[in-house]
Parts: structure tokens; C-alpha cells; sequence
């Protein structure tokens, strides 16, 4: 009876495993369908298999794939540049390359563990938004760095946050955008 | 990098020497209960994440570890060529268990530092941007 | 919606008939080896462990080939994920001789 119990309680996590809209959560869920096949494979008499199952499945599996998914979080930020005449000219990508505000977002997204990938765009600011590919969007104009991100991100939170706790916030202003608006 | 989780840290580090235990334990018991030496490996590896977990830094050289294996999967190759196939334990079955558990330790260890090899290669990986070139 | 209930709907027949059919109808095959190893392990091994005696002594070969294929395993691993320290191509060049990649980055959602 319970190891019936268990067999169905594994195809509902493995439809969990499947369905659920994190990733984290889909290895936890991974995790507890592995623990349920090594107690199967006890109930069926076969304790080593049971063994090798619970500490590979469960543990070295599990924790490669959180190593896996914390190594592997790329945080693209889109420079647009709006279709200006020296736009995506060398002398501005290497300007853009060297601004101490990219080279401070830059550094802050290697201290929380994300890879920055910085893409030199000539979109609109409107539409490099609507493209979700991009976590963040900067825009260069007047002197003054725009700095957008969408509304349900924390990252710009922090990012702000650092900014000011700094004092390199006078050239640079922070929006926010929700895609479903735009 | 970035500080990790306290609780992250403290439980692991409560863990590990258990952890510890019952790879020694799952090796040297192998002929008597279950457990053996692939069992026990990967219990070993389970400590090398269980360390990255904790101290993220590259400082164990994967090429060591790799050195180690190449070495204990001679001794694996060479053991059994020595002692079972040349019919020496069929004459002295005293020495039946000694065989065993030195080939489960073998195994255990050769398998515990290929499994952290590959982790230590997971964790420490440069990662696929558009500069990845073959 | 069709589509995955008639996909679930497969799987589900298949998985009770599957459980059904190896269930209901067993088929015993000749023990021939099996009973001689359950007999004379011990005897011949001085393992207390069956599984033991036949990975480590019954069927040697096996294991040996095992370890074999796990080291063939990290040496494609080596081979093909470089670490961090061994590999320092094109790290500066990011991002400067690539204006807009059409392609999608694969990113966690």
C-alpha cells in the first residue's frame, strides 16, 4: 500500500518537476522524486541501488544543478543608442566601454554572481523595453545616463541603492518600466 | 564574491563530518552490508560540493584530483590482474576479505575524486558568452 | 489542451498496462546461475554481501570497464568545459567587435 502510495507520488512530482515555473523549485521537486524512487527501490529489495539512488539522485544531482543554475544567470544590459549619426561607431562603443557608470553596474553584477553582457544596440529606447531579452536598458543623452529596468525586478532596486550609498548619483537617472505597458 | 547564506553554512558544515563517516562507513562495510565502493565515491563527492557550498574558491586543482584517479584506476586494473585472475585466493580464502575491502576502498576513491573532478568542473566553469570559441 | 490530454491520456494507458501485463503474467526463467552464486558466494569469496562478491569477484571484468568508462567521462569533461584560469581567450574583447547579437543568449528566466 505505501509503495503504491509512492509510485503515484512520483508521477505527481515528476508532473511538478515538469510544470512549475521556477527552476529552483523544479530541481527541489526533482530532489524529493528521487528520494521517493530510492525508498522503492528499498521496497523492492535492492538497498544498494537504494543507496547509490538517494546519494547521487538526491544529493550530488540537487546540489550540481543549484551550483549550475547560480553559476549560470546572464544579466544582459542593452545600450540604446536610438539610431543616432556616431551611433555604434567604434569611438562611441569604446566611450561607452570605458563610462564609469557601465564600469560600476558591471562590478556590481559580478559581486551578485551575475555574468553582465553589455549589447550595443540601435533600437529605440521604447523598443529595446518591449524586448525581453533585456534586463536592462541605458541610454546616453545630454550628459545624462537613463538607467531603466522593469518594475518587477529588485535588481534595480539595489542597483539604485548602491548608487546612492556611493554618492556616484549625479549624473544618472533611474526609471522604471512595465512591459505589458508599453 | 558574494557572502553566502548562514544557514547554508552552518548546516553543511554540521553535515560534513557525518557525511564523511558514511563514506568511510558504506566503503569499509561493503562485503558485509549494503554500500561499496561506488556508493561510498559518490558520498566523497557529495563532500566536494558540499565545500563549494560553502567556500567557493578554486584553490584545489582539478589536475590533482584527475592525477589521483588515473593513479587509483591502475591500481584497480592492476590488483585483480595480480591477485584473482592468477588464482592466489583460491588457495588462501583468509585473504578473501582483505581483497574486498582494499578493492572497494579503491573503487570508493577513485570514484569519489572523478565525481569531484566533474563538479569542481561544473563550478568553476568560464562560462558561454558570445567570446566562447573552440 | 487536446493535445496534452490526449498525451497524458497515452501515457496513463500505457502505464497501467505496462504494470498490469508484468504483473499478471510472470515468466520465470531457469535459475541456473543465480543458484549457484546464492549457494556458494561465501564459500567461494568470503563476502557477506552477494552484490559485493559478484561486483568485486564473480564479474571483475565489469567493474574494471565501469571505472574504465567513468575516467573516459572526466577526460571528455576536461576536453570540453575549460575552467576558470586555463582559458583566458577573447576575455577582453567582449562585447567591443559585436554590435548586436541576433541570436538569443540563453539566460534563466
Amino acid at each position: 500500500m505505501l509503495e503504491i502510495g509512492m509510485v503515484l507520488l512520483m508521477g505527481v512530482f515528476a508532473w511538478l518537476t515538469i510544470h512549475s515555473h521556477l527552476l529552483r523549485l523544479s530541481v527541489v521537486y526533482m530532489a524529493i522524486f528521487s528520494l521517493l524512487a530510492a525508498f522503492v527501490f528499498v521496497f523492492h529489495g535492492a538497498p544498494e541501488l537504494a543507496i547509490a539512488e538517494a546519494v547521487i539522485g538526491s544529493g550530488l544531482v540537487t546540489l550540481l544543478y543549484l551550483v549550475a543554475l547560480q553559476r549560470y544567470r546572464v544579466y544582459t544590459i542593452c545600450v540604446a543608442s536610438d539610431r543616432h549619426s556616431e551611433a555604434l561607431s567604434d569611438s562611441y562603443i569604446k566611450g561607452m566601454e570605458n563610462n564609469e557608470i557601465v564600469h560600476r553596474i558591471r562590478r556590481f553584477c559580478m559581486s551578485r554572481e551575475f555574468e553582465p553582457e553589455i549589447v550595443f544596440s540601435s533600437k529605440s529606447v521604447k523598443e529595446a523595453m518591449s524586448d525581453s531579452r533585456y534586463d536592462l536598458v541605458i541610454t546616453h543623452e545630454n550628459g545624462e545616463t537613463h538607467v531603466y529596468g522593469p518594475s518587477n525586478s529588485y535588481v534595480i532596486v539595489e542597483l539604485e541603492l548602491m548608487f546612492q550609498m556611493d554618492g556616484a548619483n549625479s549624473g544618472i537617472r533611474f526609471g522604471r518600466y512595465t512591459r505589458e505597458g508599453l | 564574491m558574494a557572502e553566502r547564506s548562514l544557514i547554508t553554512q552552518m548546516i553543511v558544515g554540521l553535515l560534513y563530518p557525518f557525511m564523511l563517516l558514511l563514506g568511510f562507513y558504506l566503503i569499509l562495510n561493503g562485503h558485509y552490508t549494503p554500500g561499496g565502493g561506488f556508493q561510498g565515491g559518490s558520498t566523497f563527492a557529495m563532500l566536494f560540493v558540499a565545500r563549494y557550498v560553502v567556500f567557493p574558491v578554486a584553490d584545489m586543482s582539478s589536475e590533482h584530483l584527475h592525477l589521483l584517479q588515473r593513479l587509483f584506476l591502475a591500481l584497480i586494473l592492476v590488483v585483480p590482474i595480480l591477485v584473482l585472475f592468477s588464482g592466489f585466493l583460491a588457495g588462501a580464502s583468509e585473504y578473501s576479505g582483505m581483497y574486498l575491502t582494499l578493492m572497494d576502498l579503491f573503487i570508493g576513491v577513485q570514484v569519489g575524486f572523478g565525481l569531484g573532478v566533474a563538479v569542481f568542473r561544473f563550478a568553476f566553469f568560464k562560462g558561454i558568452g558570445p567570446s566562447w570559441r573552440f | 489542451m487536446i493535445r496534452m490530454a490526449s498525451a497524458a491520456l497515452f501515457v496513463l494507458v500505457v502505464f497501467v498496462g505496462v504494470t498490469v501485463l508484468t504483473t499478471r503474467y510472470q515468466e520465470k526463467l531457469e535459475p541456473t546461475m543465480y543458484e549457484y552464486m546464492v549457494e556458494n558466494f561465501q564459500r567461494d569469496t568470503a563476502a557477506h554481501n552477494a552484490v559485493a562478491a559478484i561486483l568485486l569477484n564473480y564479474r571483475m571484468y565489469d567493474t574494471m570497464f565501469e571505472a574504465l568508462i567513468l575516467l573516459t567521462a572526466i577526460i571528455g569533461m576536461k576536453q570540453f568545459l575549460p575552467s576558470a584560469g586555463e582559458f583566458t581567450g577573447g576575455k577582453s574583447g567582449r562585447g567591443a567587435d559585436t554590435t548586436d547579437w541576433s541570436g538569443d543568449s540563453p539566460k534563466q528566466g
